[in-house]
């Protein structure tokens, strides 16, 4: 055993020491490494190994090995979950530790063995029901992986695992990196001929993470889905309306080939009363919808429509019937805290409303133009001081002296000081720019790819005598529109 | 001779289908003829002018029009204006007028010597029309077949003429129309023209009035026909603006009429008509500058407006910013506006235009006004009859909300202080923000876009499963084993 042990250690220690070496030297030793574990024969002492092994060090040794622990363990007590992975116990600990200490380029090299882990791991917290010991350890471990902009399975069920276990902050780090890519063959096969090795820091997480590379089971279009519709949920459940009305958008504006998802149902029912809470109004769905598809909605939609209906014409008597009447179908759509918030959001938005027509006015005017169930002055004072406190209104309350003590509601022209508010450009401006700078590198990515592998595209052209399409410019995020298009097209043609 | 069924101003019935009638204007119409419907306004107040010698300034059939109004909607001269009317009817030669005016009186007047139905003179009017519609028929006939260009003119003409005055408008377009290929000069156009015109105003087709008076302006006579014809044209095109709804063009046409119009239009309108109509609407859609200069400063349109002194003392008033003392004035003579055959039906809107303008025009140089002010100003009848005049369900606080809610005034009620504050704007902030939004909107759009692209790049578009049968496809049911394990409402 020793023997081994020093063998693995020697290969990870000769790296380390020529951490100045060529990427290509690299991949060679960590591709033999890998051949040398897997085709080691006979018995390992894997307790042994893990002990003495450094998981951060010899990243690729500990995984190997770990899974060939884990194997045997599957193996004998012929359980898929064996009760030592289960959180408390030892193999939970050193899986744990691992994943949140290893190294992410050696990592490269096994990833189909990498998933099983975090797989396996958050399988041992759902079966004792303990979703939140996982969320952390597989938040650290997607972060630490770090696959910018690329989704995986993995991503679909920590999301889930966080909705299990109601601790969303922990997937916002996850969900604040944009997705833009999947894993699939399909869109790696152009990418081959810019062939780096894995360990190249250069790689990007779009070519390590592949079909072949198993970090990813193979995805199916109810995984991203279920990834944005989730990611939604968590952002509403955070009251962040309205970034949870784009991974709405996301889900409902998903490509369809002839049959509509019902996961893009669930998402639409849930855009039109997040669209609500967020505007007060049905904002218009993103132009990308296909007509069919939005007609499907509007027809599996019915009571959330007449919902929307009595909110936007500001009649509260209908809207509390309309909430009253479509109670099972809430329920049954699991919406009801959405829909029991609209009273509060209905009334804001009226709030508000007023503070447009006037700068200052009486509580019971207030109470008297909102006609909500607010009837007494005092809850109106205590809702409308809920709203300044929570920042949704920039207003003050007065208590009057002499006239019969009314309150008197005084709204500001301005919101902040003007130091303030250039502050807060400022800090938005440099955010929006970070943002634009990943789309943008992801749009010229996006049309490249259009131009590069596609012959098929010239024959389109040929085909239906588009003159320029050849010409699809790669670099003017501008021409994105007719890219994307041609794309559509391609695919349509091929089914 | 074809009598087209739509017609609603031939046969015997017109009060039934003038209810009915559709298309450009037919307002008007169903004034004149509609009893059945009952008039749209009615009028308590006793109008300014005198009748005899108001109607004494009109000829023709507008004559009747006008009677017939002012007895239908107003209750003070109800009885005069119809007696007066049905007097009108039995002079000229159409049977459906005096029947309408009959019934009409009738129901005012039930009691009346003139309220019962003359029906020899009905029955002897209906022949004579019948005989002298086929003569002029036959005549016509007659001339067609001698091919003689000015004789087939002047038949149709007579005809239209007879039509005109039986009340057969559509007919009578028809004709006049029809003398068209046989006119031979300019002179002859243009008469041709004023009468289709005449014809057309009288129906409410105001479209017609429109294109015709471009016809007309676009021909090719001598100058001082032109300068002759000029004024009833702008004024006829004025009415077809105002009763479109056009109010700004309306008033620059009423405004461009020549004063040398005098009477020579009483067929139509007159020249206190010009005054009125073309005052109200440039009060309505002019601004203080636009209505010193265009208005009070034009020498041609003073001679007008010398005629209704009130109208010229409104606009001056609304220049020197007395919108109080205008609006007064304007409100004195709103029953006379409201009896008026073509105003009746604007005077609503151009009064509310009026009254916006002035509380905008009035908020102009303040940042801020108390209620109590613009209430003296705007409201003054309230004043004395509510004990607080600036509450915030007084008709005149209300009115400022509804104004501020449809964005025309962009101020802010204190009902604190009691004062309007106009919205100060932060043009910095304005621009920063509505950046930001667009950008915010682009990254959205775009993300989406580019993850549609890799998805279905990616071969992940929704499609129903291939183990599936064919027939599953569509309804989504395949997904549905697969969908959502847990709401975050029941975890």
């Amino acid at each position: 055993m020793a023997e081994i042990l020093a063998h693995l250690t020697s290969a990870s220690s000769e790296l380390r020491a020529i951490s100045d070496t060529r990427d290509e030297r690299y991949d060679t030793q960590m591709r033999d490494l890998v051949a040398y574990i897997k085709n080691y024969d006979k018995d390992l002492d894997t307790q042994y190994l893990l002990d003495n092994l450094d998981p951060s060090q010899h990243t690729l040794s500990y995984l190997l090995i770990l899974n060939i622990h884990v194997d045997s363990l599957q193996k004998r007590t012929k359980e898929n979950v064996p009760d030592e992975i289960k959180p408390g116990n030892d193999l939970w600990a050193e899986v744990a530790y691992f994943l949140q200490h290893f190294d992410p380029i050696q990592v490269r090299y096994a990833g189909y063995e990498w998933r099983r882990l975090v797989e396996l791991l958050a399988q041992a917290a759902e079966v004792t029901a303990k979703p939140f010991l996982a969320v952390h350890v597989i938040k650290e471990a997607l972060l630490r992986l770090n696959s910018p902009g690329v989704l995986t399975s993995l991503h679909v069920t920590f999301l889930r695992l966080t909705l299990l276990s109601k601790s969303y902050h922990h997937a916002l780090p996850v969900m604040e990196r944009w997705v833009f890519q999947f894993p699939t063959s399909s869109v790696q096969a152009y990418r081959k001929h810019i062939s780096r090795p894995l360990c190249s820091e250069d790689t990007f997480g779009d070519t390590f993470i592949s079909d072949a590379s198993g970090f990813s089971a193979k995805l199916t279009y109810r995984d991203h889905m279920r990834f944005f519709l989730y990611g939604a949920m968590i952002y509403l459940a955070l009251k962040e309306w309205n970034k949870a009305l784009h991974w709405l958008s996301i889900v409902i504006s998903s490509p369809v080939n002839d049959s509509v998802s019902k996961i893009m149902i669930e998402g639409y029912k849930k855009w039109i009363l997040a669209s609500l809470l967020a505007h007060g109004k049905l904002i218009s769905s993103p132009r990308v919808i296909s007509a069919h598809v939005l007609k499907v909605y509007q027809t599996l939609t019915k009571p959330y429509a007449s919902l929307v209906d009595a909110f936007e014409r500001g009649d509260y008597p209908r809207l509390r019937a309309e909430i009253d009447i479509g109670r099972s179908v809430w329920r049954t759509d699991n919406n009801e805290g959405l829909v029991s918030q609209l009273f509060y959001a209905y009334n804001s938005f009226l709030v508000i409303k007023l503070g447009r027509t006037f700068s200052a006015l009486t509580a019971a005017d207030v109470a008297q133009r909102t006609l909500a169930p607010l009837a007494f002055s005092a809850n109106i004072e205590d809702f409308v001081a809920l709203l300044v406190m929570s920042g949704t209104l920039s207003a003050t309350l007065l208590h009057l002296h002499g006239q019969s003590d009314a309150t008197m509601l005084r709204f500001f022209a301005r919101r902040e000081s003007y130091l303030n508010s250039e502050i807060r450009m400022r800090t938005r401006l440099v955010e929006e720019a970070r943002v634009l700078g990943l789309i943008t590198k992801d749009a010229n990515q996006c049309s490249s790819e259009l131009q590069l592998g596609n012959e098929s595209l010239q024959i389109l052209s040929r085909n239906q005598r588009w003159p320029d399409a050849s010409r699809v410019s790669g670099d003017a995020v501008g021409e994105l529109n007719g890219g994307l298009e041609i794309d559509e097209d391609i695919m349509g043609d091929g089914t | 001779m074809d009598y087209t069924q739509s017609d609603p101003f031939y046969g015997a019935v017109p009060a039934q289908s003038a209810g009915s009638v559709t298309g450009a204007g037919g307002v008007d119409l169903e004034s004149l003829g509609g009893n059945v419907a009952g008039p749209l306004v009615k009028v308590d107040d006793p109008p300014k002018f005198e009748l005899e010698s108001y109607i004494a300034n009109y000829t023709g059939r507008t004559r009747f029009n006008r009677l017939f109004l002012i007895g239908t909607c107003s209750t003070y001269l109800s009885v005069e204006a119809l007696k007066a009317a049905v007097a009108e009817a039995k002079g000229g030669r159409d049977v459906s007028r005096y029947e309408n005016a009959v019934r009409a009186l009738a129901e005012v007047a039930p009691g009346d010597p003139e309220a019962t139905l003359d029906t020899n003179w009905v029955d002897h009017m209906k022949k004579s029309v019948k005989a002298e519609t086929d003569r002029l028929e036959h005549e016509l006939r007659g001339y067609k077949n001698n091919l003689i260009k000015e004789s087939i003119r002047m038949g149709n003409e007579d005809l239209g003429q007879h039509y005109n005055q039986i009340g057969d408008l559509v007919s009578a377009s028809k004709a006049y129309s029809r003398m068209r290929d046989y006119c031979t000069t300019p002179t002859h156009i243009a008469s041709m023209l004023f009468k289709i015109i005449n014809v057309a105003i009288e129906r409410g087709d105001w479209l017609n009035v429109q294109t015709n008076v471009h016809r007309l302006r676009n021909l090719q006579s001598k100058q001082e026909e032109q300068a002759k014809n000029e004024p009833k044209m702008s004024a006829a095109l004025g009415l077809s603006q105002l009763h479109s709804g056009a109010y700004v063009d309306a008033a620059n046409s009423f405004l461009a009429t020549d004063p040398s119009l005098g009477d020579s239009y009483n067929e139509v309108l007159t020249s206190n008509d010009v005054a009125v109509y073309g005052g109200l609407c440039a009060l309505a859609s002019m601004d203080r500058n636009e209505l010193q200069r265009r208005v009070l400063d034009n020498n041609s349109f003073r001679n007008f407006l010398e005629l209704e002194p009130h109208i010229r003392r409104a606009i001056s008033f609304f220049c020197n910013s007395k919108f109080r003392a205008c609006l007064e004035i304007l409100e004195a003579y709103k029953a006379d506006y409201l009896l008026d055959v073509h105003l009746q039906r604007h005077v609503k809107t151009l009064f509310t235009r009026i009254r916006t303008k002035s509380i905008q025009q009035y908020l102009v140089p303040f940042s801020r006004v108390t209620l109590e002010s613009m209430t003296k100003m705007f409201a003054p009848g309230v004043i004395g009859g509510q004990a607080d005049p600036t509450d915030s369900n007084s008709p005149f606080v209300q009115e400022l909300i509804e104004l501020i809610q449809d964005g025309t005034l962009d101020a802010r009620i204190d009902l604190e202080k009691k004062v309007l504050v106009s919205n100060q704007v932060n043009l910095r902030t304005d621009v920063q923000q509505s950046i930001l939004d667009s950008l915010d909107n682009y990254i959205r759009e775009a993300h989406i876009r580019v993850l549609r692209t890799n998805i279905i790049q990616a071969g992940l578009e929704v499609r129903s499963d291939e183990r599936r049968p064919r027939d599953d496809r569509g309804k989504g049911g395949d997904t549905f084993g697969n969908f959502l394990p847990r709401g975050p409402g029941v975890m």
